[in-house]
């Protein structure tokens, strides 16, 4: 939870003009499209110091910011 | 079998729904085990044989992999972070090689089974031109049924246990009654392990809501294949197979029909399947979402096939881009092209295998290959000249928004996709190339009209084709607007709604493409 304001100022670079607040359906929805998932996940590695490794790329974990933001601090955990 | 004779929708279908239905709970997952391999008897006798030899392969291996992280976990937990990090990293080296194994295996099968005599033939001409005397023979080989489909589902199975996403299956029938289930073994869609397993394991009791909805799926499925695809059949063929004979409105027209049938086609045998998993209580992925709806040739292709589309992002497109490789050519695009090359550059390379191995998995000819690469064409060049669009559509007064703007989007899809029908239903390249010039050339030898008539499709039949074209674009304009006419039928009383499916049965059976002019016609998707 404490990485969510940096997440959706992340989001927000990556693709702007979406209420990232709000929207919970980034992946199905095609909000994000795949190219727009690895700008996303270069950046998050950026910003954040960690590396998103493929297991981590599944549609739950980029639906909304809030599930990006638990991924993100899984693997900050986890390293 | 085919989904859409008598054979499979009453004897099979029937039969295997009461068994369902009379078994256990429990053991409910059985009876669609023994009535997928009676399904692939009947189609392809001892070649059923092939299958679980080659999903025993990837049983065990799935299992290995597990056992394989099972114990890197188990070991981690008490070591230091730094120790836990080598640990798991030597866990997925582990699982990288097993994975890489199974995939090569399953790989390996399809491979041998459907491109063996291609890649002879190619060899052998590149050994001619080098003047080598060695020649590859060439081997009388029989294709499994679905072999296509299965690797995939395979292959997605032995990477989701890899990564963690789903757990390995204990029970070789469990995963066998998953690889081998009948309504999507001949044309999919590509089922996912922990989407459509679990569904067949558990048992699923009779619901009579999600019955209805499958009876509903199956008859919209034989409207679209029986009444519209087949009517075209023989007159697509026959332009196709004299092409040269024709050029200009009939070429265009050809063209534009062959795309229509190939759509109907396989959108009809989906839902044949989808139904026919519904009379089960099992939800199958959606495969078509209004393809032609599609503002740009990315938005088609997560319209068309999209679980083969989503196969080749999950499987091909995201493990190449998050490759250490593409990550350290990713970071070089960030330092001397900006953020948006970052992605686009690594991606753009990704995006060659996604597309190759597209063209490539629909057949063993340049021509499959061929349509990959003009699909990937037509995506590089979008990707590479996006922030360019960007830029210069303000500066024309112009937005992605207007609906006149979005209007002229779709039509240049359609436009771009029927060029690459032509590519993929051609007999052979220099064909499809001399079709796509033709077009350009006025065809001067009569009415088409008469060409209609004289190729196979007489007033009457192409009347009965528009009208049918006309209710699939309606009901695919409700859809898209959100409107659920499934939903809708099942909200309608009793009389209403049997009605409805009196009236779907009888457009079948009156307005199907049976009869004298007209033979049974497979399904096209059936032969990749």
């Amino acid at each position: 939870m404490e990485h969510l304001e940096e997440v959706i100022r992340v989001l927000e670079e990556v693709k702007p003009g979406v209420d990232y607040r709000r929207e919970d359906n980034l992946f199905a929805g095609h909000i994000l499209a795949s190219l727009e998932i690895m700008m996303l996940v270069s950046e998050l590695n950026d910003e954040f110091g960690i590396t998103v490794t493929l297991p981590y790329i599944k549609p739950e974990n980029f639906r909304s910011a809030q599930t990006i933001c638990d991924m993100v601090e899984t693997i900050l955990k986890e390293e | 079998m085919q989904y859409n004779s008598w054979l499979y929708l009453l004897a099979f279908l029937g039969v295997t729904v009461l068994c369902y239905y009379l078994a256990p709970l429990r053991l409910r997952w059985t009876v669609l085990l023994g009535a997928s391999a009676v399904f692939y008897w009947i189609s392809c006798g001892w070649l059923l044989c092939v299958l679980p030899l080659t999903a025993l392969g990837v049983y065990l291996l799935a299992l290995r992999m597990e056992r394989v992280k099972e114990s890197g976990r188990a070991a981690a937990a008490a070591l230091p972070r730094e120790e836990r990090r080598l640990l798991r990293e030597r866990t997925q080296r582990q699982t990288g090689r097993l994975l890489a194994l199974t995939a090569a295996g399953a790989f390996g099968v399809l491979f041998f089974t459907k491109y063996f005599n291609f890649a002879a033939v190619n060899l052998n001409a590149l050994l001619a031109a080098l003047r080598v005397p060695a020649r590859i023979p060439g081997l009388h080989l029989l294709m499994p049924l679905g072999i296509s489909f299965y690797t995939l589902s395979a292959v997605s199975y032995a990477a989701d246990v890899a990564h963690g996403v789903c757990p390995a299956q204990r029970n070789y029938g469990k995963l066998l009654a998953f690889l081998l289930f009948f309504p999507v073994i001949t044309e999919g869609p590509v089922s996912r392990y922990g989407q459509l397993a679990p569904q067949i394991s558990r048992g699923n009791r009779f619901d009579c809501r999600t019955f209805a909805f499958g009876v509903q799926l199956i008859l919209w499925g034989l409207f679209q294949k029986v009444v519209l695809a087949d009517r075209l059949d023989r007159y697509v063929g026959n332009i196709f197979d004299h092409y040269r004979s024709y050029s200009g409105i009939v070429t265009a027209l050809t063209a534009v029909l062959y795309t229509f049938q190939i759509y109907m086609d396989f959108s009809g045998c989906v839902d044949i399947a989808r139904g026919s998993a519904e009379l089960f209580g099992i939800h199958l992925a959606e495969n078509f979402r209004r393809p032609f709806f599609a503002n740009s040739v990315n938005d088609f292709w997560r319209r068309w096939h999209i679980t083969l589309g989503a196969w080749l992002r999950d499987y091909i497109f995201y493990p190449l881009s998050m490759s250490r490789g593409f990550q350290r050519l990713s970071r070089w695009s960030r330092k001397y092209l900006g953020a948006y090359y970052a992605a686009a550059v690594p991606a753009l390379f990704a995006l060659l295998a996604v597309w190759l191995g597209n063209g490539i998995w629909h057949g063993a000819a340049w021509k499959y290959i061929v349509y990959g690469l003009y699909y990937y064409a037509i995506t590089a060049l979008g990707m590479l000249l996006e922030p360019v669009f960007l830029r210069l559509l303000p500066a024309l007064g112009l937005s992605r928004e207007q609906r006149g703007y979005r209007i002229f989007q779709i039509l240049r899809t359609f436009v771009l996709v029927n060029v690459g029908m032509v590519i993929f239903r051609a007999d052979s390249l220099p064909a499809a190339a001399f079709m796509l010039r033709s077009v350009f050339r006025p065809y001067r030898g009569g009415s088409l009209a008469g060409v209609l008539a004289a190729q196979g499709l007489p007033l009457g039949q192409a009347a009965i084709a528009a009208a049918g074209a006309a209710v699939v674009f309606a009901v695919s304009l409700l859809r898209e607007r959100g409107v659920c006419l499934r939903e809708a039928v099942a909200r309608r009383p009793i009389p209403v709604r049997w009605a409805v499916y009196f009236a779907a049965l009888l457009a079948v059976l009156i307005a199907g493409a049976y009869g004298p002019g007209f033979g049974s016609v497979d399904f096209i998707y059936a032969q990749f």
